[in-house]
């Protein structure tokens, strides 16, 4: 009987092996990114680059493009045109372009979401222009521009003022509560590719932007953060100067209120900052100079802040999440309800900042 | 089912037995012991008789014979029966005897043996055994260690012993001896620390060995194999040694040796698998640094078994967890390669086994040379030829390095070819089958056992005291107490407190 049982479990692993497909990895062509343009018609516009890597090290890279109504189909269409099948197993980069964005990105990103070859680390960014033409363009900084695009926006993510995103981001911000989600934007210049700034979506559609400066204050109020710069425009007497402060660590704390069914928000910034740069006929040895730029620097950040609100609350936004603070505190809480009240809720901001270092930087 | 499979058993038709060809009589035994050329049998001359005088003449110590022996015979005047020559040798050994069958082994063994009569039946047998041509005590080759003792056991067993009791000058050291081997004879002396020792692994050793019922014992690989609770398992289940200061090691933590004479490897058991990676050297250097080595050792086991399975898994099945930054080297290696990863990987490990088995077979300097030229020629030439890709080449070259650091040899190559079910399934299945041969192994493992005695102990079951001389080894001052895997009796706790202090004055 075990001998029996030991050729069955031989056979179960011989026969069963057959119903595992292979994929080796110089057998299947890598999709590294995927762009999607708007066409009239409701059709769609799919560049996609995958990378030829050469014996000699060397990687190259090609596109390949197709137009169709769905982005499934659209890769059907390119395997049409492809030596090797197209896999989404090594997917880094998802491009939308802004107008197809206006009209709402959903089945790409649930279709996407749904591929199990597709990691949830992937990046998603809206191109201001062209996302065919920023693909295929050939870039000095990097040989492949999906490399390039996930390479820049995780040392932005990393250093500068972009707060953290990707695909599982964007989908806990869209299918919850009370959030909306937010992407990069990302332009094609002549030779380089550069982050604009964030892209703001109302559900699914793309409604808004802000820009570099704006990001800043963004993350600060999103997650709170570690990292970014801000250039402070000073002014002394008759003098103008612009200083910039680094970011050492800026934390956010909301605080609401219920008043006659109305949530009230208090949001409370505090900075702590580092002075990098300033204009030399400020003297630092005065305390009053640094007090100065912390003035400054908070008043603008303030000003920031409470606009970058303000916006939300026009566009009907909400990639902070008050719905979702709300929703946390409360039990019974009504989304709908809450939408209704969004634009007209009272936020107070709060701006509290330190400039702790102004020598020796970094 | 499979009925045609099976063979009938064929009627046994050797029954030739040599084990119990004893002559019934000395005329006999001397008749048919001169059909050998180096048997000598001849008359000699004595004060107040003739006598004669036969052995082997391989077997025999000639300077002690023409010595100690033959002068006495010839010259002694006392010398009136054969009781007398107990008196007038300066031998210790000199027995009067009519027992053939003693007479007959005696010979075999190097006595000599006196009579009056050609075929008289009482004999006095003269020790008188040849130990010139042994060889001597020499470093160790196989377990080499820079620091610590350098000594290796050798082919004779008493030499064994001699290494083994000079460590431990103690009544308690106990060598039982049996013999086995129905042509051989072999002497297998059962080696243990009396107190210290379970007895009941003694009485399983004592009881598996006497039961061996071979012709010949060439080596104690062969009891190693027989005296195996699980004779299918590619693991070794008992310690394999040639190191007389790992076996007293051993011994003080109440595991019990076998040597067999011919052998210059002793066997230890009941053994866990961690003891395995466990090099002498571990408890030569510090603590820390035993501790790191040993645990490098492990990593290094890891390694050597799933490096190449992963890279087939990963390069057939998972593409998608290639980190980026990765993508390019891997690809790039393997653009030009007419093979499917696993074939590749196949290619590459068989000729690492290939230049392996060369170089054991062949001599030393050849052997070394072969290493060399082979390794670098045919890995850079497979990968000029589009054959491996180099990144591979790396994996394998480094996983065969990994396999050799383990210190005992049998397990190393138990290591080295655990690997090739984890390819097969890997190639298969991808990472599903990587896990599925690795609980099929761990099944097995946990099943195991060395001597009845768990062979996953301290891990499963887990005796936590006994982990401080397992993956790490602790210093000496918390390894007081033996293994309680082993069954032996624990010095009681103010004693180890009492122990642990260091009896400095300045107190």
């Amino acid at each position: 009987m075990i001998k029996k049982g030991r050729l069955i479990l031989l056979l179960i692993v011989l026969l069963f092996s057959g119903c595992v497909p292979k994929q080796i990895i110089d057998e299947v062509q890598l999709m590294h990114a995927i762009g999607f343009d708007e066409l009239p018609d409701e059709n769609i516009k799919g560049t996609i680059t995958y990378p030829i890597f050469n014996p000699d090290g060397n990687v190259r890279v090609e596109t390949l493009t197709a137009v169709s109504h769905t982005s499934r189909f659209i890769r059907s269409m390119l395997n049409t045109q492809s030596p090797k099948t197209l896999t989404t197993g090594q997917l880094r980069v998802v491009l939308f372009n802004d107008r197809f964005a206006d009209n709402g990105i959903l089945e790409i990103v649930n279709s996407l979401y749904r591929d199990p070859n597709v990691g949830n680390r992937l990046y998603l960014a809206v191109v201001n222009g062209s996302t065919n033409k920023l693909l295929t363009t050939n870039y000095t900084a990097a040989p492949l521009p999906s490399m390039y695009i996930t390479d820049m926006l995780e040392q932005n993510i990393n250093t500068e003022n972009l707060p953290k995103t990707n695909l599982h981001v964007f989908l806990y911000s869209y299918y919850g509560e009370g959030m909306d989600p937010f992407l990069p934007i990302i332009k094609a210049r002549e030779k380089t590719i550069q982050l604009e700034g964030i892209a703001l979506f109302r559900g699914e559609k793309y409604v808004g932007k802000l820009d570099h400066k704006e990001s800043f204050a963004f993350k600060v109020l999103l997650e709170g953060s570690k990292t970014g710069h801000y250039e402070v425009e000073v002014k002394k007497g008759k003098r103008r100067g612009h200083a910039v402060v680094r970011n050492i660590k800026g934390t956010t704390t909301y605080k609401v209120k219920k008043v006659n069914g109305v949530p009230q928000f208090d949001v409370k910034i505090k900075i702590l900052g580092e002075l990098h740069e300033y204009p030399h006929w400020l003297n630092l040895e005065e305390a009053s100079n640094i007090a100065l730029i912390e003035k400054t620097f908070k008043k603008q950040v303030h000003g920031e802040a409470k606009s970058i609100i303000n916006k939300f609350q026009r566009l009907k936004v909400d990639p902070l999440g008050f719905g979702d603070q709300v929703r946390r505190r409360e039990k019974g809480w009504d989304f709908k309800e809450f939408q209704k009240q969004y634009p007209d809720i009272k936020i107070n901001v709060t701006t509290e900042v330190e400039v702790v270092e102004s020598g020796v930087i970094e | 089912m499979l009925k045609w499979l099976k063979k009938k058993p064929k009627e046994q038709t050797h029954t030739i037995d040599l084990s119990n060809n004893t002559f019934g009589h000395i005329r006999e035994l001397i008749d048919n012991s001169l059909e050998s050329a180096d048997f000598i049998h001849y008359p000699q001359k004595t004060v107040h008789h003739s006598i004669f005088i036969s052995y082997y003449k391989a077997m025999i110590d000639g300077e002690l014979l023409h010595r100690d022996v033959l002068p006495y015979l010839i010259h002694n005047k006392d010398f009136k029966s054969l009781k007398d020559l107990k008196d007038i040798l300066p031998i210790e050994s000199v027995t009067i005897t009519n027992d053939i069958k003693e007479i007959q082994n005696k010979l075999l063994r190097g006595f000599i043996v006196v009579q009056f009569g050609e075929y008289d039946e009482e004999c006095a047998i003269i020790r008188a055994e040849n130990f010139a041509t042994n060889r001597p005590v020499s470093v160790s080759e196989i377990e080499f260690s820079v620091i610590g003792p350098k000594e290796a056991f050798i082919e004779n067993l008493d030499s064994n012993l001699y290494l083994i009791r000079r460590r431990l000058p103690v009544p308690e050291l106990r060598f039982k001896e049996i013999v086995i081997g129905k042509f051989s004879k072999t002497r297998v002396i059962i080696a243990y620390l009396e107190g210290v020792a379970d007895q009941e692994n003694l009485n399983t050793v004592m009881q598996r060995i006497k039961d061996i019922e071979l012709e010949i014992i060439p080596d104690s690989s062969y009891l190693e194999q027989i005296i195996s609770d699980n004779t299918k398992s590619v693991f070794p289940q008992l310690i394999t040694t040639e190191r007389p200061d790992r076996v007293v090691a051993m011994l003080n933590y109440g595991q019990i040796a076998i040597l067999s004479e011919g052998s210059p490897q002793a066997l230890l058991g009941p053994t866990g698998i961690s003891e395995y990676f466990a090099s002498p050297e571990d408890y030569y250097l510090t603590w820390i640094l035993g501790s790191l080595f040993r645990f490098i050792r492990f990593i290094s086991v890891i390694f050597s078994t799933f490096a190449t399975p992963l890279y087939v898994a990963v390069l057939t099945f998972h593409y998608q967890m290639i980190p980026k930054d990765l993508l390019a080297p891997l690809i790039s290696s393997r653009v030009n390669i007419p093979f499917p990863p696993v074939l590749e990987v196949l290619f590459l490990e068989l000729t690492i086994e290939l230049l392996r088995e060369a170089g054991a077979r062949l001599p030393t300097k050849v052997g070394q040379t072969l290493g060399i030229v082979g390794g670098i020629v045919i890995g850079q030439a497979s990968v000029e030829a589009g054959l491996t890709s180099n990144i591979l080449l790396i994996i394998v070259s480094l996983s065969a390095l990994a396999s050799f650091t383990t210190p005992i040899y049998k397990m190393a190559n138990t290591i080295r070819i655990l690997r090739f079910p984890f390819i097969f399934f890997a190639a298969l299945w991808g990472g599903v089958g990587i896990i599925l041969a690795m609980s099929f192994i761990l099944v097995h493992l946990l099943r195991l056992e060395s001597l009845g005695r768990p062979y996953m102990q301290p891990i499963y079951p887990p005796r936590l005291l006994d982990m401080t001389d397992t993956v790490f080894r602790l210093p000496y001052n918390r390894l007081l107490k033996r293994p309680i895997s082993l069954g032996t009796e624990l010095p009681s706790k103010d004693k180890v407190k009492e122990m642990r202090k260091k009896k400095d004055i300045d107190e």
